[in-house]
């Protein structure tokens, strides 16, 4: 399975978030670490879209902030391990010689 | 989060961010993330929004915030719900449901005013459909309660054509009655009975009961079940006696308790053998209290009643032809040959005894038509109503189709936001069927047996039909265009305002209320004013000043004291005239035999050189013993010659007042005044004319004139049973129950005093015409206000929807007022063809109308006049507010408020 771009770096942003990896904070990681202004709905629909296609999966979770609504914590399957693995690899088969400019 | 918080300070923001929120709830799915989603959008708009300091905060400003993937995002969601359902399979239509419901909530929730407004409009339609249908169940729907089969049952009565016009008269001489009970083959069987007034003692509490004195076959011809004990046979000795259910329990506290009491009915000693189950009142509509069997010794003097029921295979007509050859050979007996010269007639137990319909039955027709027109008419408001709203949505229905929705999911959601909607207006017709049910029943038509509570499961049947009925009905147009709503040409009339087939729909819609309310105002009027000129009757006595005080004893009853009797009520005349000017300055009293509207007592009057005097129409000649004073206490004017004196009571004088008619017929060429009358025949002593006065109705108000005879009271024996008259123009129960205890302090042996105004003896007479016109006014005076609720709905939404093109008007040149005139000449003739053709619905139908109203033309200058121009005006008046928003729309903010 082929990824997009904005799904790889989904997929990657709740790895690298782990426990904390709620639709706020990928929004910000991605803004932070990869420069992307992501609106609030788009990342809503990948997130939703990725759990529909099996590569991520959620549970809902404890309220993390006082006060806070119940927000959904997502983490990542084996497909999606595999799915970011796979772009990884073609992302690198194709990087194989080319001279860095 | 400084920054937010600058935004989240404003009051605009919240306003505006709570309406983007509601617009995005209504249509996203309700996901467990939604919440989530919305939060984080706010956090995002709020930052956003901060960055632009001076810009208002609004909702408008906020949705251009929204970049296109939330459109997405929606859409997503809704699809993956959608997946969601199909996983379900069964349980997926549940949901969808349950879906519908809570999106038609969230819609409803959004429109509060129009709900209600709905709803309201709803429940005073439904609910005086369900009380009309309560009273006309009663009334004639279906047959008196607990009579089998009451369609088979037919009422005997004698018609006389004479040269007044027909005339019927539900009495049958004894003989006569009989005679047909027990030979006519086609009744399966039939029955005879009178109904009387009597004083029942209930081992010490005493009370006045309607009782009904019935032959052995009259329960068994009804066909009706004893609620407890039986009912009187053929076979019953004359000591036995059946009460209604609610006698029974009101003094012997349940139904099986009052069987083997002994109960007095005035001369009659009866053990209760039975208990007639609630609402029974044989085959009449009103009350009844008790049932004796007839004496058949004293029943042959008397005049019956009788009624019979159809064999299976016999016809109203065969048993007619059948009774009428018997009448015919019947001798009626010495003192009912007057009942010869009439031929047998029959008719339904629906019609009252006399034969004619009911008046009470064709007016609780004519209002179960005028409140289904009600119904009619809060229908087109709701359909004028929702189709506003669907215009208003016009937006959010083709983003729901752009969404995905399905066509007839859409549909379906329109179905059930107007059941929804109807269900409420059932619920909230409840209390409008009860208060209407209890109004009609209390106020209207005290008298009647009521089987069952104002509320009861047939109404709420009949309610829930109407909600049935008026959900499907008023969603199915809606739905209807939803479902063919067209994308792109819908975009364009949203902008551009309603098209011209729905414009015009509205306007008919609009004309049609208004007419329905013109036919109902117009008929509403002429009931009024038949109540009015019925009131406003000159009976020749002032009925409403008038009060009659009826002392009755026990021992009296029971025959011991004739002499007793008069005594009693001469104390008491005595008595109130020592304590004259006590209370209402200067009481005047009376006492007479022979009372208008109560008692009427006819005897044989002879005229020296006239073989046999002339009949009036009217009829009599009717006698009343006074005594000195009556005259002025009753309110009749003495037209001639003077009144019935003291002084002529105290010595016995044979005088006499005659009536005005009277003194015409009998005397058309000389004056009367000092001729001499035999009163009881050619034998009887001579009595001398005194004085003339008016002409008196004698029976109630529709009447042609009678022969009538005042005598001084005491002058003859044949006079016994006087009443005493109290003139007072206060009145009500406080002061009626004062005047009956002095009474009963003043005099001695007095077991049941009850004091009535002379008005209310006519009551039963007048009561179709109060129901009619109370009733009338009240349920058209709703129509009105609603039909003039839709007016001014539509025409606001008019407004609003050509702002853009009144802005065009004015931006070309147009005044204020000449916009403002648009509106009002829209309105206007709106309003004028409505009363035009109302007015002309209730002329076409003015053969059904006439026969109920009294003395009132069906095209009545006064009345059309004034509900037409009432009705014009009000019209008017619900366009002006329109209007004047019309005359206000600022050309630049419209055109530029439109892209």
């Amino acid at each position: 399975m082929s990824l997009g771009d904005l799904q790889n770096l989904t997929i990657l942003a709740v790895a690298q978030l782990g426990p904390e990896a709620v639709a706020r904070q990928v929004r910000e990681l991605l803004a932070q670490r990869v420069g992307r202004e992501v609106a609030v709905p788009t990342i809503f629909v990948t997130l939703t879209r990725l759990e529909d296609q099996g590569l991520l999966k959620s549970v809902e979770g404890d309220h993390p902030e006082r006060g806070g609504r119940r927000r959904r914590i997502f983490s990542v399957t084996e497909k999606g391990w595999a799915a970011v693995q796979a772009t990884r690899a073609a992302s690198e088969r194709l990087w194989e010689g080319i001279a860095p400019q | 989060m400084g920054r937010d918080s600058a935004a989240v300070s404003d009051p605009t923001w919240h306003r505006g961010r709570g309406r983007l929120r509601r617009w995005l709830a209504a249509w996203l799915p309700d996901t467990d993330w939604s919440d989530e989603f919305f939060e984080e959008l706010d956090r995002d708009l709020a930052r956003r929004a901060a960055t632009k300091p001076g810009l208002g905060l609004t909702f408008w400003y906020l949705r251009q915030l929204l970049s296109p993937s939330t459109i997405g995002f929606v859409r997503a969601s809704r699809a993956r719900q959608q997946a969601r359902w199909h996983a379900m399979g069964h349980a997926r239509l549940a949901t969808g449901l349950l879906q519908d419901l809570r999106q038609a909530c969230r819609g409803l929730a959004r429109d509060p005013w129009m709900a209600v407004l709905v709803v309201m409009t709803l429940a005073v339609g439904i609910g005086s459909v369900a009380a009309m249908v309560g009273l006309g169940q009663r009334l004639f729907l279906s047959g008196p309660p607990h009579v089998v089969a009451s369609e088979r049952v037919q009422r005997v009565f004698l018609t006389f054509d004479d040269a007044g016009g027909r005339r019927t008269s539900a009495w049958l001489p004894f003989n006569t009655a009989v005679a047909i009970r027990d030979s006519v083959d086609g009744f399966d069987g039939a029955a005879m009975y009178r109904r009387a007034e009597e004083l029942a003692d209930f081992g010490g509490r005493v009370r006045q009961v309607s009782m009904n004195a019935v032959d052995g076959h009259y329960f068994a011809v009804l066909g009706a079940q004893a609620a407890a004990g039986r009912f009187i046979a053929d076979d019953d000795a004359t000591d036995v006696l059946v009460l209604s259910e609610r006698v029974a329990v009101e003094e012997f506290g349940s139904e099986t308790a009052a069987l083997g009491q002994t109960v007095r009915l005035g001369e009659y000693i009866g053990n209760v053998i039975g208990v007639a189950p609630a609402g029974f009142a044989g085959p009449d509509l009103d009350r009844v209290d008790a049932w004796r069997p007839l004496d058949v010794g004293a029943a042959t003097g008397r005049n019956w009643w009788l009624f019979g029921r159809l064999a299976p295979t016999s016809e109203t007509t065969r048993a007619t032809a059948e009774a009428q050859a018997i009448h015919e050979a019947v001798d009626p007996g010495q003192f009912f040959q007057w009942a010869r010269k009439g031929r047998v007639g029959m008719a339904g137990v629906h019609d009252d005894p006399t034969g004619e319909r009911a008046a009470e039955t064709s007016i609780a027709a004519l209002l179960l038509g005028v409140v289904a027109l009600v119904l009619v008419i809060s229908w087109v408001n709701v359909l004028n109503l929702l189709f506003a709203r669907v215009a208003r949505r016009q937006g959010e229905v083709l983003v729901r189709l752009a969404l995905g929705i399905g066509r007839w999911r859409l549909a379906r959601l329109m179905l059930t936001e107007s059941l929804l909607l109807s269900l409420l207006g059932g619920l909230a017709s409840l209390p409008v069927a009860y208060g209407e049910g209890a109004l009609v029943r209390n106020v209207l038509l005290p008298g009647v047996a009521w089987e069952s509570a104002a509320i009861d499961t047939n109404l709420m049947l009949v309610t829930f039909l109407a909600v049935l009925i008026s959900g499907v009905l008023l969603g199915l147009l809606p739905a209807r265009h939803a479902h063919r709503a067209d994308l792109s040409g819908g975009l364009s009339e949203a902008r551009q305002g309603p098209s011209g087939s729905r414009a015009r729909l509205q306007t008919v819609l609009v004309t049609s209320q208004i007419m329905l309310s013109a036919a109902m105002l117009l008929c509403a009027g002429l009931f009024v004013k038949s109540f009015w000129t019925m009131r406003v009757t000159d009976l020749g006595v002032d009925a409403s000043v008038v009060h009659v005080a009826n002392l009755r004893s026990l021992d009296a009853a029971l025959g011991g004291g004739g002499d007793d009797e008069e005594a009693r009520y001469v104390q008491a005349l005595n008595a109130l005239r020592r304590t004259q000017g006590g209370g209402d300055g200067g009481r005047e009293v009376a006492l007479a035999v022979g009372l208008p509207f109560i008692t009427n007592f006819s005897m044989s009057v002879h005229v020296d050189g006239v073989e046999e005097i002339p009949q009036l129409h009217g009829g009599g000649p009717f006698i009343s013993a006074v005594s000195g004073g009556y005259f002025e206490v009753i309110g009749t004017e003495i037209v001639r010659g003077e009144g019935i004196s003291e002084s002529d009571v105290a010595t016995g004088a044979r005088v006499t007042v005659i009536g005005e008619s009277t003194a015409r017929t009998l005397w058309p060429a000389s004056d009367p005044i000092g001729q001499c009358a035999r009163i009881g025949g050619p034998e009887a002593a001579c009595y001398r004319v005194v004085g003339i006065a008016e002409d008196v109705n004698r029976q109630g108000y529709r009447e042609p004139p009678s022969l009538q005879f005042y005598l001084p009271i005491g002058s003859s024996r044949a006079f016994r049973g006087p009443s005493l008259l109290v003139r007072s123009t206060r009145s009500g129960g406080a002061y009626e129950s004062a005047l009956a205890a002095e009474i009963s302090s003043a005099v001695a042996g007095i077991d049941f005093i009850e004091v009535r105004r002379l008005d209310t003896f006519l009551d039963p007479e007048i009561r179709p015409w109060k129901l009619g016109a109370v009733m009338l006014t009240m349920v058209s005076a709703l129509a009105m206000v609603m039909s003039l609720a839709g007016v001014f709905g539509v025409l606001s939404y008019v407004v609003a929807q050509r702002r853009r093109e009144i802005g065009v008007r004015m931006a070309l040149g147009a005044t204020s007022r000449s916009i403002r005139g648009i509106v009002l000449r829209k309105g206007l003739v709106s309003g004028l063809v409505g009363v035009f053709l109302g007015f002309a619905a209730v002329l076409a139908g003015s053969r059904a109308l006439a026969p109920l109203l009294f003395e009132t033309g069906v095209a009545d200058p006064l009345v059309m006049t004034t509900t037409g121009i009432g009705l014009v005006m009000a019209a008017v008046l619900a366009c002006l507010l329109p209007a004047t928003q019309a005359a206000r729309v600022d050309p630049v903010t419209s055109l530029r408020a439109e892209p």
